[in-house]
């Protein structure tokens, strides 16, 4: 027994580089990990479209207050451009504030049971970000409209208009609390008396967007379909530079550089093969996505563009890793390393809105960042097919980097 | 049909081969030997173009390696001494790659892929994979291989290591058959008496460098210390056969031939070689 251990011992410690990175990068991984999902220190702001159709004095304020708080980052827009970038999954947020804001957030509106109404657009891949902002906003929204009411003026104001809006229909309680919200304004400067229910002047209701056409409506199944095949069919590219190694080693390669070919023509061929592995495995994913859990697919041409730059990309990276690790180790160690590395970041395993802001600044660099963003456009976003050109564009450029590397760092032997 | 001039390859500080010149007639069965690390598996791999010489030149069928390496590729079969066959493949979908590697498909491909397991003898485990056979199936296949696309050179790496006598007698069988057809064979072994049944022609090569390269019956005969066995008739004094020799009564008169073998130790030494 000891005996068969101690030979594995020195199988593995016999590959010095493979068993260094085997310590050495899960340490570096777990390091990752723990930063994206430690708690945040510092600013912690929600990025924010506003447009303002209104215009009027209140509204400006009630932008202005947002704009002032610590929790928001807000970005001045008009309606059809902030639903462009939540459609296009270049925004994540926008707050709508229609004509007819300006006299719903008036404090009298908190009485009079007329609320008015502010539309919340969210991408509907980040609807907590968008629960979250509903709350703050009306947490602002009443600090605001209650700091209007500071002074007896205000307060005087408020009953007069609560006053005029009264009516035959108006129950008694309200004529009750109107008339003793006056007679303390005018004796206190502050309070009104009775029992009358307080709602914010605005509800924010909250709307999803995405693109129309045949794909419009979120589904969460989408986006976790593109997010896991992406990372496995990453590990099929790890696979297949395994394979290659193996067959270095077993003679296999060599017989294979006997046969009339250019060496960069077997490399190529071998990241042919992880690439139509790659789009077999997607067509049958995305078929059972499609007929078992409804993901409906935008535009046939951007898709197969997306799927065949996702393929691409595959068989680039097998190329590079089998360029980068000389052994199955090693293959196994850095493939495993970047391939989740890529996969956290990128937004293939969470939603890119988990991430610190720099991260999500930085995940822009990743080919599975691109990867998502363009089946995201190319089925939920329902987007049409020229959306799909800057992604695939960047994953066919990164499918060649990888390749070329991987065939100039190749070794035969 | 194969001309190496001066072929020198350097790994590092060590001359691999060194000015290793070598003429292979077309048509013949050539041995080449050699102890491990003498420089054979070099000049294979610069004759298949996986090398890359730092000086010399070579030439197969008249072009040359340096400059049209996949040309070279057409014309040569190499039989590797590993077994470079796709384990987890059934032997008629090894036949099938390896045939549509070298520019074989559709109807001429079947065929070759037929004649491939005829000449293998593996009719009956056509559909069974690779890591089914026994080794001695896999080396027959493992030839089989490399003829597919019918090259005017076939180089047989070691080609009876770990076989049983059967598939070695056939394996024999199949390179006289070759020859016989025209094919210039290139054959290495450590088996001497392989060479001696099959060669027409052998070099011996050590330290990079050829250091015999004749006719086996030439290399026997330049042997040193030749000895003879005399069969004396009956009565007669054995002393006086020094004397008398030139009118003794011999019956019979043999050679005691010195085997190859031992000629390649008298050439190569018998210090153990490991390689390199």
């Amino acid at each position: 027994m000891i005996w068969l251990i101690r030979k594995d011992l020195l199988r593995f410690f016999a590959d010095r580089q493979g068993a260094l990175m085997a310590v050495l990068l899960p340490v570096v991984l777990a390091s990752l990990l723990g930063m994206l999902f430690a708690p945040r220190a510092g600013n912690n702001t929600i990025d924010m479209l506003v447009a303002d159709a209104d215009g009027g004095e209140a509204v400006r304020k009630f932008v202005a207050a947002i704009d002032k708080s610590s929790n928001f980052a807000i970005e001045r827009v008009d309606e059809r451009q902030a639903r462009k970038r939540l459609a296009s999954g270049d925004a994540s947020l926008a707050l709508v504030l229609p004509k007819g804001s300006n006299e719903a957030l008036k404090p009298s509106r908190m009485f009079s049971g007329e609320q008015g109404h502010a539309t919340l657009l969210y991408d509907p891949s980040d609807s907590t970000q968008a629960d979250i902002a509903a709350g703050l906003l009306t947490q602002l929204l009443m600090q605001q409209t209650m700091r209007g009411l500071s002074g007896g003026q205000s307060m005087n104001t408020m009953f007069s208009e609560l006053e005029g809006e009264l009516d035959e229909t108006s129950s008694p309680q309200m004529r009750n609390f109107v008339a003793s919200g006056k007679a303390l304004a005018k004796q206190q400067g502050s309070g009104g008396g009775g029992e009358v229910e307080i709602e914010p002047p605005l509800s924010f209701d909250k709307s999803a967007v995405a693109a129309r056409g045949p794909a419009a409506g979120y589904n969460s199944y989408a986006h976790n379909f593109a997010g896991m095949l992406l990372l496995f069919l990453l590990f099929g590219g790890q696979s297949a530079a395994k394979h290659l190694v193996t067959e270095r080693e077993g003679g296999t390669l060599l017989r294979i550089r006997l046969a009339p070919l250019r060496p960069a023509v077997i490399l190529l061929g071998t990241g042919g093969s992880a690439m139509v592995i790659a789009l077999i495995t997607t067509a049958a994913v995305y078929v059972v996505g499609m007929t078992v859990f409804g993901i409906r697919v935008a535009s046939w041409a951007g898709f197969s563009l997306m799927v065949i730059a996702i393929g691409a990309f595959v068989g680039g990276f097998a190329l590079l890793l089998a360029g980068l690790g000389r052994t199955e180790q090693q293959i196994n160690s850095i493939g495993s390393f970047v391939v989740l590395v890529m996969s956290f970041a990128g937004g293939a395993m969470f939603p890119s809105f988990l991430m610190p802001d720099w991260l999500q600044t930085v995940s822009r660099a990743l080919p599975t960042y691109w990867a998502t963003q363009g089946l995201a456009a190319m089925t939920w976003r329902g987007l049409e097919a020229q959306a799909a050109l800057l992604p695939a564009s960047v994953l066919l450029a990164s499918a060649a980097l990888c390749a070329f590397i991987g065939i100039r760092r190749f070794t035969w032997r | 049909m194969i001309e190496v001039d001066g072929l020198v390859v350097r790994f590092g500080e060590l001359r691999a081969v060194d000015q290793l010149s070598l003429q292979v007639p077309a048509g013949c069965l050539f041995g080449l030997l050699g102890p491990n690390g003498a420089g054979k598996s070099t000049t294979i791999n610069c004759l298949g173009g996986l090398l890359d010489p730092d000086e010399g030149s070579l030439k197969v069928d008249g072009i040359s390696v340096t400059d049209d390496p996949i040309a070279v590729r057409r014309v040569l079969g190499i039989a590797p001494q590993a077994l470079a066959l796709f384990a987890s493949l059934t032997v008629q979908q090894n036949l099938e790659v390896f045939g549509g590697l070298f520019g074989l498909h559709g109807k001429k491909l079947a065929e070759r892929v037929s004649w491939g397991i005829e000449l293998s003898q593996l009719q009956s485990k056509q559909r069974a994979v690779v890591s089914s056979l026994s080794g001695g199936m896999k080396r027959r296949l493992n030839l089989a291989c490399a003829l597919l696309h019918d090259p005017k050179v076939l180089i047989c790496d070691e080609p009876t290591t770990g076989v049983d006598p059967q598939s070695r007698n056939h394996l024999f069988e199949t390179i006289k058959q070759l020859h016989a057809e025209g094919c210039t064979v290139i054959y290495t072994t450590h088996y001497m008496e392989e060479v001696e049944a099959l060669c027409d022609r052998v070099a011996i090569i050590d330290h990079g460098r050829v250091i015999a390269d004749d006719s086996i019956e030439a290399l026997l005969a330049a042997s040193s210390n030749r000895s003879f066995s005399l069969e004396l008739s009956e009565g007669c004094d054995i002393a006086n056969l020094e004397r008398a020799l030139g009118d003794f009564p011999i019956e019979k008169l043999s050679e005691n031939r010195r085997s190859l073998e031992e000629v390649f130790l008298d050439l190569t030494g018998r210090t153990l070689r490991d390689g390199n």
